[in-house]
């Protein structure tokens, strides 16, 4: 990259004033070009192992806090060759489904009088699929969520649903830069550790 | 094709299951590309496929039809061939049904991953249509419980109704009350949400059980043919599913019929034994309700008096070592229901019709169709008749004037069935064709009426229990010499021909021997070969004549071969039983010999009792038409039933001449014997008003059991089957073969 920076303005400068002071500028470019890939190099390694560390850490960090549970880490067993993007082809669904999900149990919430039922149909969707993703957090909140329904607790519905968005928002924050990590190491050709190979 | 496929895998898996220990031959079927890019690779070494992602179903809530090449290439070419055999369970083909998409599409890579061949629906409705578009198309099929759009336990039960197949139930609730839901209903298995690919690495097995399940029914058909009782046990136990299943009242006709169809063995065994579900009593050791043992019980009750028979009194005199007053009782407790729901019965023909008109005579002809053991059931009778009347192509071209018997066999047929036996059925099919022929005669002999009378049947619903209804057909002993005269006019007819026919054939089965058919009930003329397969042909296309007809008449299915069962049996019944609209056509075919002990459903209510009466009525056709024999001059149950016999005349042998022969062959091919003979003889001389040939010589075997009018003390529930039927009348030479 740097060589054709150099060239180009080698060729760009008008013509120096003598060969020497060309040939003296065409090495302080190559000289910088160096530098600048060697950093870029630097940086490539760095990065995918660091990348790998961030993502480590941050899956650690999920899997420790309650975020996560077991069920995710069998989820990202079920990726490998054969389908490199599963983790995130599913979590992605699951953010999308929940989302149309969380405006139905608003939705539902705001009727008056409040159909319980629905809103705990509703629940109990979204706790089976913060199940099957892992999403604990989440899962534990419905839970709590399903008894609102069952004692007919408006309040205590509505409460949960802010809490159950709450939790939401803050694992999907969490996965998507997870994802997004992921993407950068296999971009940059790194393998992700918990692949099935 | 899907059938087809179906039949094929079925007959390579009960094959395999039965001759490799354990170890199904599959093929599977090559994938293709698809749409989505998916591959099914099937190479025996891989276990694990490498399917591509389809995306197809990501998202999108609608069956994706095929998520990986496999299914649909399958659906095209191979449905359920697995190219390699010796690679079961890879390629099974997997069906799932979650309202969820997220769960979807974990459940599709985790199926995938474990080497099956998968489709994901995100709606129960979707799944319905997929599996009824092509019965042989899945092998096993996993489901949500709570979906919006129907409940995931109404699938269960439709499922194993309609099709037979494994199906295993998913959910986030875990607790007894909501297992025990999935058990009650049927389930093979309750899977609690989150599920992990380890617990669906197994669910082959439960593919692999129910494989062993047919195929040890059908096998246990040839056992019996050697004379073995078991079937009657079996059939015993069956027809206890039966009651059970009437007394859960399933929504779905088909219902009874499925379970017969299905664990009629085992599964009817287990539920003989279970009572409202009480683990406790589902731990008792399981009483196997033979054909015998329900004579006895139905004799006792009847010295009783239904009224007045309790438990207690029932095993005093019933004396048998062993049985249990909660086994008594319980047993009671069913038969009861089965005699209310006889008398309740009315037009159950159903959907039968309607189903059976479109089934393809292969198709029909169902080893599993109520011919539990062998004996055509009531439904299958009522099928044939429909077939006769509607001459569907479906049919083997009868042409009307079906025998009830028949009908019962078509009825049977159609109902649900497993795959596998599809292919039984077809191998039966020359059967079938010998059918037609004499069914022609029938249409000589019979009147008019029969077409008619079929007509009625159409508008009954398909896939109905079509029990007959005994009350109301006074005199209907629809060939039932002797039993003309019966009560055919309660339930108690339908019920004592039921008896009869399972007599019969219990006595046949017990020793080939001419036993005397306690009851010339019934026209079961057991003597129809028909009975097998080709019975069953028509069975499918007489949905509403199987409501009509009795269904006691089953016919023991053919043993080895693919069920052929009894026609006579069940013709018998259905003769007799036939009410009012049935009631002409069930004239017509059973012909005298075979008394109306058939005829249970006097009353004209044709109860299918598909499932239950498939074995007993079976059996009791069998025995019937040994006492066809006897029964010379024994009006067929259709004559019976309306225009005395006399018209039908044909005395105990008419076979249908060379037709009945091949059904007689069947018979005996089905360890009938005599019986099938007895119940071609049956046939045949509904069918061929003169004949003496009964083709194989029912004559003289109907000679041999003697029939007995009986009297039928019950009507016989439909629900029942044959079953109840046996009850009433007390069997004379019998050996208790039932």
């Amino acid at each position: 990259m740097a060589e054709p920076k150099v060239v180009g303005k080698v060729s760009d400068a008008a013509a120096p004033a003598s060969a020497v002071q060309a040939v003296e500028q065409v090495k302080v470019r190559e000289a910088e070009a160096e530098v600048k890939v060697k950093e870029e190099e630097e940086e490539g390694e760095c990065s995918v192992d660091e990348l790998l560390d961030q993502h480590q850490e941050l899956l650690d960090g999920m899997l420790s806090e309650g975020y996560l549970d077991d069920q995710f880490s069998q989820l990202q067993m079920l990726q490998d060759e054969s389908s490199p993007d599963f983790v995130e082809e599913v979590v992605t669904l699951f953010f999308d489904d929940t989302e149309k999900l969380l405006e139905n149990l608003t939705e539902s919430l705001k009727t008056d009088p409040v159909d319980f039922k629905v809103v705990d149909g509703h629940v109990h969707q979204f706790k089976g699929s913060s199940s099957s993703i892992g999403a604990q957090r989440v899962k534990n909140v419905c839970v709590a969520f399903r008894h609102c329904c069952d004692a007919e607790d408006k309040k205590g519905c509505v409460d949960h649903l802010a809490k159950v968005k709450e939790e939401f928002n803050d694992v999907r924050s969490k996965l998507r830069k997870m994802l997004e990590l992921e993407k950068r190491i296999m971009a940059a050709g790194g393998v992700l550790p918990f692949v099935e190979c | 094709m899907g059938a087809e496929g179906g039949m094929q895998r079925a007959i390579v898996l009960s094959w395999s299951i039965a001759t490799s220990g354990g170890n199904v031959s599959c093929r599977v079927g090559m994938g293709e590309s698809r749409d989505g890019g998916s591959q099914v690779m099937v190479a025996p070494q891989q276990l694990q496929l490498p399917l591509k992602r389809s995306h197809q179903n990501q998202n999108n809530r609608q069956c994706s039809g095929a998520i990986n090449g496999a299914s649909n290439s399958v659906r095209g070419a191979n449905p359920a061939m697995l190219d390699t055999p010796d690679e079961f369970p890879v390629g099974m083909r997997v069906l799932v049904v979650d309202d969820d998409p997220t769960c979807l599409v974990l459940l599709e890579r985790m199926l995938i991953l474990c080497s099956y061949r998968v489709t994901t629906c995100g709606r129960a409705t979707d799944a319905l249509l997929l599996l009824r578009e092509d019965i042989g198309k899945f092998d096993l099929v996993i489901s949500d419980v709570d979906m919006p759009d129907m409940d995931g336990f109404k699938l269960l039960e439709l499922v194993g109704l309609e099709m037979d197949l494994p199906v295993i139930m998913m959910s986030g609730n875990g607790e007894t009350s909501a297992v025990m839901e999935g058990v009650i209903h049927g389930a093979c298995d309750y899977l609690i949400k989150p599920v992990g690919i380890k617990e669906l690495r197994n669910v082959w097995q439960h593919v692999v059980r129910k494989k062993r399940q047919e195929v040890k029914a059908v096998s246990m058909k040839s056992i019996e043919e050697a004379g073995g009782c078991e079937r009657q046990k079996r059939a015993g136990g069956a027809d206890d599913a039966d009651y059970t299943s009437s007394a859960t009242d399933t929504t779905d006709g088909n219902w009874k019929l499925s379970k017969r169809r299905k664990g009629e063995f085992k599964e009817e065994n287990e539920d003989d034994n279970e009572e409202n579900d009480d683990p406790s009593t589902m731990k008792k050791p399981r009483v196997v309700w033979s054909v015998e043992l329900h004579q006895q019980f139905v004799s006792a009750v009847n010295q009783l008096g239904i009224d007045k028979a309790v438990p207690k009194r029932i095993l005093e005199l019933m004396g048998v070592q062993g049985l249990t007053r909660e086994n008594v009782a319980s047993h009671l407790q069913k038969y009861r229901l089965y005699l209310k729901r006889l008398s309740g019965v009315t037009n159950q023909q159903c959907s039968m019709s309607a189903h059976f008109c479109g089934t393809e005579p292969s198709s029909m002809i169902s080893p599993d169709m109520g011919i539990a053991n062998g004996q055509l059931t009531p439904q299958a009778l009522a099928q044939l008749h429909m077939l006769g009347r509607m001459n569907s192509s479906n049919v083997i071209g009868f042409s009307g004037g079906l025998d009830p018997t028949l009908s019962h066999q078509f009825f049977l047929q159609d109902l649900p069935r497993p795959p596998h036996l599809k292919d039984m059925l077809k191998n039966n099919a020359g059967f079938l064709s010998s059918f037609p022929n004499g069914l022609q005669h029938l249409d000589q002999l019979s009147e008019p009426h029969h077409l008619s009378v079929v007509n009625d049947l159409e508008d009954y619903p398909t896939n109905t229990k079509v029990f007959p209804q005994l009350n109301g057909n006074p005199g209907m002993s629809i060939g039932s010499v002797g039993i003309a005269e019966t009560n055919f006019g309660s339930n108690s007819n339908g019920d004592s021909l039921l008896m009869h026919i399972l007599h019969s054939r219990a006595a046949h089965q017990g020793g080939g021997s001419s036993s005397n058919l306690p009851q010339p009930r019934a026209g079961l003329s057991p003597s129809h070969p028909l009975s097998n397969d080709i019975n069953f042909a028509h069975v499918g296309s007489l949905p509403n004549l199987a409501g009509n007809l009795v269904p006691t008449a089953e016919l023991s299915s053919i043993p080895g071969s693919a069920g052929g069962r009894d026609l006579s049996s069940s013709v018998g019944f259905t003769g007799a039983s036939l009410s009012s609209p049935l009631g002409s056509i069930v004239r017509g075919p059973l012909a005298a010999e075979e008394p109306s002990n058939l005829v249970n459903s006097t009353s004209g209510t044709f109860s299918c009792m598909v499932p239950s009466v498939q074995s007993s009525i079976l059996r009791g056709v069998a025995l019937h038409t040994s006492l066809n024999e006897g029964l010379d001059q024994q009006l067929p149950m259709w004559a019976l039933y309306q225009n005395p016999v006399n018209r039908l005349s044909h005395g105990n042998s008419q076979g249908l001449s060379h037709d009945t022969l091949q059904w007689s062959g069947l018979t005996e091919n089905l360890g009938l014997g005599d019986m099938g003979q007895s119940l071609s003889a049956g046939l045949s001389s509904q069918y061929s008003s003169q004949s003496q040939d009964h083709g194989i010589g029912f004559a003289a075997r109907s000679q041999r059991i003697a029939y007995t009018q009986q009297n039928v003390g019950f009507p016989v529930s439909s629900a029942l089957d044959s079953r109840m039927v046996r009850s009433s009348y007390e069997p004379e030479g019998f050996q208790g073969v039932l």
